[in-house]
C-alpha cells in the first residue's frame, strides 16, 4: 500500500532541518482522539465484515432466484392455505357434532337438584323444553323478587372481569345472534340456588362427566370473552359453582373449561353443560346455548359470557361461562 | 487499508499509529490551534473509516490521507475565515519545556535548543501564505513528491513546484529575520 513515491526528490537542507526538529518534538494529539477513531474503526470493521459475509452469500442469492424454488414456495403456500381452509371449515362444523357427542352430559339440573319450591307454573317450566308462552306468563315469586342478590356470593364468586366492568353489556347484535333484551338495572330477581343443598348431587354428576381440559392460549380465549350482565353475575356464578364444584377445587385440572348454562328466571338452573373447548373461536352466547343446550335465543331474556381467570377458579387455568336466562 | 476494508480492525490500528503523528503535525502547524487540530484529525480519520469500503489503491495511502487533511483545512478556512493567532501558535502547537523535559533519553540542553528552534520555525511557517505553507508541510511532514502535492492540492505540477520553491525561499528569509 505504502509504495515509495514515484520519484524521490533530494531533501533540501530546510526540509531536513524541519524533520530533525519535528523528530524531537514531544507534542502529541489528544489520546481521546485515538480512542474515538479506533472505536469508530472497530464499528466500521464489524460492518464491513457483515458486508463481506453478505457478499460471500451470493450463492444463496443465486439459488433464491431460481424459478423452481419460487414455484416450490408458491405450491407450499397454496397447500398451507388449502389445509387452513379445510381446517377452518372442519372447526365450524365440528360444534354441532360435538353437541350430539356430549348430549348425555347435559344435566337437567332442575330435576336433579333440590330447588326451593317455586310457584306452580314455574315448576313445570323448569322441566319442560322451554315453552315460550309459559315463560312469559309466569313471573318470579313476589317474595323472592324482593330479595337482594346474596352479598356473600358476590364476595366469593365475583369475577374480576365483572368487577372491572360491572355495567351491563349486552351481546352485540352484530355478533350473529338476535338482539337479546337485558334486564333493567333496578329489576329485582329471585334468590339463588342454595349451594349447600346442591353441591353433593352436583359433585356426583360432574365427577362422572369430568375429563382433562386441553390447553388453549390465553390470547385466543380473549376473543370470546364478553361481559356478563351485572344483575346476573352472582346468580350465574353461584349456579356454576353449585353445579360444578370440582372446577373450583384446588386440585382442579389445569386448562380451559367452558360451561354453558341456562337459568330459569328465578335463578334456578334449567340446563347446563360442561365441556373442554377444542377451538378458541369467538363465541356468540345465544348460538352456543342453542347449539349445546337446544334452547332458542327467543326463549332467553338475556344472555352473556363471563371468563374467570385461574385465581378465581383454583387449579383451572380459565373458566368460561356462557349463560342465558329464560324469559 | 485494503485489509481494513475487508474488516480487519487491527490493520487499521497499525495504519493509524503509522500516520497519526505526521497528519496531526501537518494540521496543527496549519491551523496553529491544538484543539482544532485534534478535531480536524478526528474528522480526517472518520472520513478514512467511512471511505474504507470504497477505497481504491490508485495512489499511496499517505497521499490520500494528506489530501483529505488538506481538504479539511480548506473547508475550515472557508468556514471560519480563519484569523491567525500567532500567540496561539506558540502556546498550542509547540512543545513546552515541561514536555521536552519528559523526554528521558534526550539531553535537556539539546531539547531546549530544539524547542527554541522549532518555535522559530513554526513562527516562520505561520507567516507563509497558506498555499505555500501547505506545499511545504505536505512535503516535509507527508513526504509527498511534487506530483503528489499537485494532486493533493488540486493544482498543476508546475504550480505545486512553484509554490514549493517560493515557500522554501520565503521560509529561509523569515528564519534569517527571526534568528
Amino acid at each position: 500500500m505504502n509504495t515509495p513515491p514515484p520519484h524521490e526528490e533530494p531533501v533540501d537542507e530546510l526540509t531536513a532541518w524541519y524533520r530533525r526538529l519535528s523528530a524531537v518534538d514531544p507534542s502529541r494529539p489528544n489520546p481521546r482522539v485515538r480512542e474515538a477513531v479506533l472505536a469508530q474503526a472497530k464499528l466500521g470493521a464489524s460492518r464491513q465484515r457483515g458486508a463481506a459475509t453478505y457478499r460471500r452469500a451470493g450463492t444463496w442469492a443465486a439459488s433464491a432466484n431460481e424459478r423452481s424454488w419460487s414455484w416450490r414456495a408458491a405450491a407450499g403456500i397454496a397447500a398451507a392455505g388449502l389445509i387452513g381452509l379445510i381446517s377452518w371449515q372442519e372447526l365450524r362444523t365440528v360444534a354441532p357434532a360435538d353437541t350430539a357427542r356430549h348430549a348425555t352430559r347435559v344435566t337437567d339440573n332442575a330435576r336433579s337438584f333440590d330447588v326451593p319450591k317455586p310457584a306452580a307454573g314455574e315448576s313445570e317450566r323448569a322441566v319442560a323444553p322451554v315453552p315460550e308462552s309459559a315463560h312469559k306468563a309466569a313471573g318470579p315469586p313476589a317474595s323472592a323478587a324482593k330479595q337482594p342478590v346474596a352479598p356473600q356470593a358476590s364476595r366469593i364468586l365475583a369475577a374480576p372481569n365483572a368487577e372491572r366492568n360491572p355495567a351491563s353489556t349486552p351481546v352485540p347484535a352484530s355478533a350473529g345472534g338476535p338482539p337479546v333484551p337485558q334486564p333493567e338495572a333496578g329489576a329485582s330477581h329471585p334468590s339463588p340456588v342454595p349451594t349447600a343443598a346442591l353441591s353433593s348431587d352436583v359433585a356426583k354428576l360432574s365427577n362422572a362427566l369430568e375429563r382433562p381440559a386441553p390447553t388453549i392460549a390465553q390470547p385466543m380465549l380473549s376473543a370470546g370473552v364478553r361481559t356478563v350482565s351485572s344483575p346476573w353475575n352472582d346468580k350465574v356464578l353461584l349456579a356454576v359453582r353449585s353445579n360444578y364444584p370440582e372446577l373450583f377445587a384446588a386440585d382442579a385440572a389445569a386448562g380451559v373449561t367452558r360451561v354453558t348454562i341456562v337459568l330459569n328466571s328465578n335463578g334456578s338452573v334449567f340446563k347446563s353443560i360442561k365441556e373442554s373447548p377444542t377451538d378458541a373461536a369467538a363465541l356468540v352466547a345465544t348460538e352456543q346455548i342453542s347449539r349445546m343446550l337446544k334452547v332458542n335465543a327467543e326463549a332467553l331474556s338475556t344472555s352473556g359470557m363471563v371468563t374467570l381467570p385461574s385465581q378465581s377458579t383454583g387449579g383451572l387455568s380459565t373458566l368460561i361461562v356462557v349463560f342465558g336466562v329464560l324469559r | 487499508m485494503l485489509r481494513y476494508a475487508a474488516g480487519d480492525a487491527r490493520a487499521f490500528e497499525v495504519l493509524y499509529r503509522r500516520h497519526e503523528l505526521r497528519l496531526w503535525r501537518f494540521i496543527c502547524r496549519s491551523v496553529s490551534d491544538r484543539a482544532v487540530a485534534d478535531e480536524l484529525l478526528q474528522d480526517v480519520w472518520y472520513s478514512i473509516v467511512q471511505a474504507a469500503p470504497r477505497y481504491q489503491p490508485v495512489a499511496r495511502f499517505t497521499t490520500w490521507a494528506f489530501t483529505l487533511a488538506h481538504n479539511r483545512l480548506i473547508d475550515r478556512h472557508r468556514a471560519s475565515k480563519s484569523v491567525r493567532r500567532l500567540d496561539a501558535a506558540i502556546d498550542n502547537c509547540e512543545p513546552s519545556l515541561e514536555q521536552l523535559a519528559t523526554e528521558a533519553s534526550a539531553d535537556p540542553a539539546y531539547q531546549a535548543e530544539s524547542a527554541q528552534q522549532l518555535a522559530v520555525l513554526v513562527a516562520a511557517l505561520e507567516q507563509l501564505p497558506s498555499e505555500q505553507r501547505a506545499a511545504f508541510l505536505l512535503q516535509a511532514e507527508g513526504d509527498l513528491s511534487v506530483e503528489e502535492i499537485a494532486l493533493a492540492t488540486g493544482v498543476s505540477f508546475e504550480t505545486a513546484k512553484s509554490r514549493l520553491r517560493y515557500a522554501r525561499a520565503r521560509l529561509k528569509q523569515l528564519l534569517q529575520e527571526l534568528v
